[in-house]
């Protein structure tokens, strides 16, 4: 399907890739459309996934992904991971979660919204996912060779259960890291495009997504290029991070008993722990068991344990339960059968647990789909719909729905449903109220996210009051809300007394959120030196990755002139002579032009050297071995 | 109030389908996906500010009329309004005492089991609303066909219908809400 022409709107010129990117809560990862399809970025090491942690460092820079990790252990007190948590909360909605953070969390002065402690500083977790999007920024840059300021649209996944104040949080991150989001995907969703069931005509598919702290299930059907999305479920406070809790309790316990010490009191060896857990956790998922190890020389504590199988499945069996619960609901809510679903799709790292595979195939009485990665599904995915957007992608569509309904709340503290969830969207909804005293000339409208019938026990997006009405006896006046959900799932609130057409309005922000002058200012500090730093790391990493090639060219240097044809010959030398002039440049581009010639000019020798090596094996050794090797 | 009728317009035209009780689910699901590979935002992502609010908009009126004629209820009510018969003119139909009873005894049964939290006996009860709901939608149904059969100038007989079939969709309304409850004592 082509898109419709329309007046007074410029042809688009040819742009930089829009980038797919999945924030994650452990992970995150950047891919983008390439022709036929998508591809997820690597660095120059060959790493996809960027660990969702910054560290803050002591002469105020920043280090964020797989450096910020290695930091995490010298100074886990610096370090900020999981900030996915947090977004969007506020302390009062962290509840038990909260203990076992390993940073101090406090509302932030005036609003309440949680920010975490580090030290002095108080950070927002929209600008430290900010961090992360600008990492994952940077990756694209580098794997595309393309400058950092065109790579300056994207569309990022959030959990299907992410609710308003969770997703404009992600917006704002987006816009602290100078993105513009084109579109906001559900995990589960771009986790089914990435699939390509788009050609499963007609048949209903369930999306079971574990990730490292949230958990969603969606169930979509598939109508020729579209998926429908038929309703969905989830829980944004259930993930792989959980069964390694059961992991890290059961230490803690013992460990405390043993040594009467509270590893759990001391940030750095909770952070310990929680990675021995984690080590512990991914072993079990290859073999029936694993050991438990922690090891710390200064407190004396040498702890060795066996974990089996059986042991850790009997422990996060309730967490599962709790999952296919939510299974239960989505099919109920599409009034389907578990027999009636035709694919069943896994995704999110902790899917790997077998018990989890088992538990899901039970259930559905099918073999799931796992053979994407499930690390990396959701970001090709993201990319897929970034081609979709781009006009790349043609005959696909995603028709998504709201997981949570939206209401007001009414007299005597009750909830009004005005969009229910599952409606698709975008959606627009309005409802009628009135007064409920002579003369009043205010209504105070509190927004409401949630499926309980109390208003107190549902989420609060905001309030507004909607002033000026003139005086007139209750009940007479009209007061209609129109609720407007966008197809990001962001909502606009309208109410207007239609009698005297007096209305008010709100972005549901205030509550939850940042100001507008916040989000500039920390803008403006996640910039400052941005843009030179990047340039001042790539120069770095392509000079040494130039010396080492260098180094390689120069060992075989005797056997280059001796056995290379001539023009081969007399280009390597050229390429090596300018790369040995190279140590003083400046400009990014040139020095990648250098690196690229001299990887081309080097090439003739790089096989000549690998048929030697593969004669030598054969001579050395014998045939058989290395056959063996081979297979 | 005037103003805000107008502006529901009528969900069977906007998504190019008959006005009648009866819709096949599987045209009504084509009408929308055509529709939506039309006017989905998605389709207008890079086409500037305007035109992207203004498929923002259209689309939010697709999936509105797609909502409510997927619900058998709401699909009552809609044609209800557009054949002008209101609200406030039935006021007078109430429920048979059969049904009433019924309902009563039924709803002290789901307290208890809440109370008691019996997943499976409340799955059950669940699933018998549900049919309960079938056979109410079934009667509207033949009375919408019925409907049909009677001259448009003939206001007695309309007007007999249109109660009876106010009658029904208050005790499918019934009949859902005890359900919702059920549902959110499943989660």
């Amino acid at each position: 399907m082509t898109q419709i022409p329309l007046l007074g709107i410029e042809p688009v010129k040819p742009q930089a890739p829009i980038l797919g990117i999945d924030l994650g809560t452990t992970n995150s990862l950047v891919a983008v459309w390439e022709q036929h399809g998508p591809r997820v970025l690597e660095n120059e090491q060959g790493d996809r996934l960027i660990p969702s942690v910054v560290s803050y460092l002591e002469d105020g820079k920043l280090v964020v992904g797989q450096a910020a990790l290695d930091r995490s252990k010298l100074e886990p007190e610096r370090t900020v991971h999981s900030a996915k948590r947090l977004i969007g909360k506020g302390v009062e909605d962290l509840g038990r979660e909260l203990a076992t953070l390993p940073y101090p969390v406090e509302d932030a002065p005036g609003h309440s919204l949680a920010m975490i402690r580090l030290g002095d500083r108080l950070l927002s977790p929209s600008e430290v996912s900010a961090q992360i999007l600008l990492e994952t920024r940077r990756r694209a840059a580098q794997a595309l060779d393309l400058p950092l300021e065109e790579l300056n649209r994207a569309v990022i996944t959030v959990p299907a259960y992410f609710d308003d104040a969770q997703r404009q949080a992600t917006r704002r991150a987006a816009e602290i890291a100078g993105l513009d989001v084109l579109r906001m995907v559900n995990e589960p969703t771009a986790a089914a495009l990435a699939y390509g069931l788009q050609k499963e005509e007609g048949k209903k598919v369930i999306v079971y997504d574990l990730g490292g702290g949230t958990f969603d299930v969606s169930l979509m059907q598939l109508e020729g290029g579209v998926f429908r999305v038929l309703s969905t479920a989830g829980d944004t406070y259930l993930g792989g991070d959980d069964f390694d809790r059961f992991l890290v309790l059961l230490a803690h316990q013992e460990i405390q008993a043993k040594t009467g010490r509270d590893l759990m009191a001391d940030p750095a060896s909770r952070a310990a722990l929680r990675m021995a857990a984690e080590r512990c956790k991914i072993e079990l998922s290859k073999q029936t068991e694993a050991d438990l190890v922690y090891h710390d020389p200064d407190l004396g504590i040498a702890y060795r344990r066996r974990v089996d199988r059986q042991e850790f499945f009997q422990g996060i069996l309730p967490l599962v339960e709790r999952t296919l619960d939510r299974c239960g609901q989505v099919l109920r809510d599409a009034h389907l059968e578990a027999h009636q679903v035709d694919e069943v799709v896994l995704v999110g790292g902790s899917t790997r647990v077998p018990l989890i595979r088992q538990a899901v195939e039970q259930f559905f009485g099918r073999q799931p789909h796992t053979q994407l990665n499930p690390d990396e599904v959701v970001a090709m995915g993201a990319a897929v719909q970034a081609g979709v957007l781009g006009g790349t992608v043609g005959d696909v569509l995603l028709l998504d729905v709201t997981p949570l309904s939206l209401g007001i709340e009414t007299m005597g503290g009750g909830v009004e449903k005005v969009i229910p969830r599952n409606s698709p969207i975008p959606a627009r909804a309005r409802q009628e109220f009135t007064t409920y005293v002579d003369g009043q000339s205010k209504v105070k409208m509190h927004v409401l996210q949630g499926e309980r019938e109390l208003a107190k026990d549902c989420r609060s997006l905001g309030e507004f009051i909607l002033a000026g009405i003139p005086p007139m006896p209750a009940g007479l006046p009209r007061v209609a809300v129109e609720f407007t959900l966008d197809a990001n799932g962001l909502l606009r609130v309208r109410a207007e007394e239609t009698r005297s057409q007096v209305s008010a309005e709100i972005q549901i922000i205030p509550k939850h959120g940042l100001t507008d002058e916040e989000v500039e200012q920390m803008l403006a500090d996640a910039w400052t030196h941005a843009e030179e730093d990047m340039e001042a790391r790539r120069r770095a990493d392509l000079q040494t990755e130039l010396e080492r090639v260098l180094q390689a060219v120069d060992k075989n240097l005797e056997l280059a002139s001796q056995q290379l044809p001539a023009a081969d010959w007399k280009r390597l030398r050229e390429a090596v002579e300018d790369a040995r002039e190279a140590g003083e440049e400046q400009d990014v581009r040139r020095l990648k032009g250098i690196m690229d010639e001299l990887e081309e000019a080097s090439y003739p020798l790089a096989e000549l050297l690998m048929n030697q090596v593969a004669v030598s094996a054969l001579e050395n050794r014998g045939l058989n071995e290395f056959q063996d090797r081979d297979s | 109030m005037e103003a805000s009728m107008l502006r529901q317009a009528d969900p069977f035209a906007r998504l190019g389908l008959l006005r009648a009780f009866r819709v096949v689910e599987g045209d009504l699901v084509e009408a929308h996906r055509a529709a939506s590979l039309r006017w989905h935002p998605d389709r207008f992502a890079l086409a500037g500010e305007a035109a992207r609010l203004q498929a923002e908009d259209e689309m939010a009126l697709l999936n509105e009329a797609f909502d409510i004629l997927k619900d058998p209820i709401r699909r009552a009510e809609a044609l209800l309004t557009l054949e002008g018969f209101r609200k406030s003119e039935t006021t007078d139909m109430s429920s048979s005492p059969e049904f009433l009873m019924e309902m009563m005894e039924l709803k002290e049964q789901v307290a208890e089991d809440i109370r008691e939290n019996r997943q499976e006996a409340l799955k059950a009860k669940h699933q018998e609303m549900m049919c309960l709901e079938w056979d109410e939608i079934d009667r509207i149904k033949t009375a919408f066909d019925q409907l049909e059969a009677v001259a448009r100038t003939d206001n007695d007989t309309r007007t007999r219908i249109f109660r009876q079939i106010r009658a029904l969709l208050n005790q499918i309304n019934y009949l859902r809400k005890t359900r919702e409850e059920i549902s959110r004592a499943l989660i």
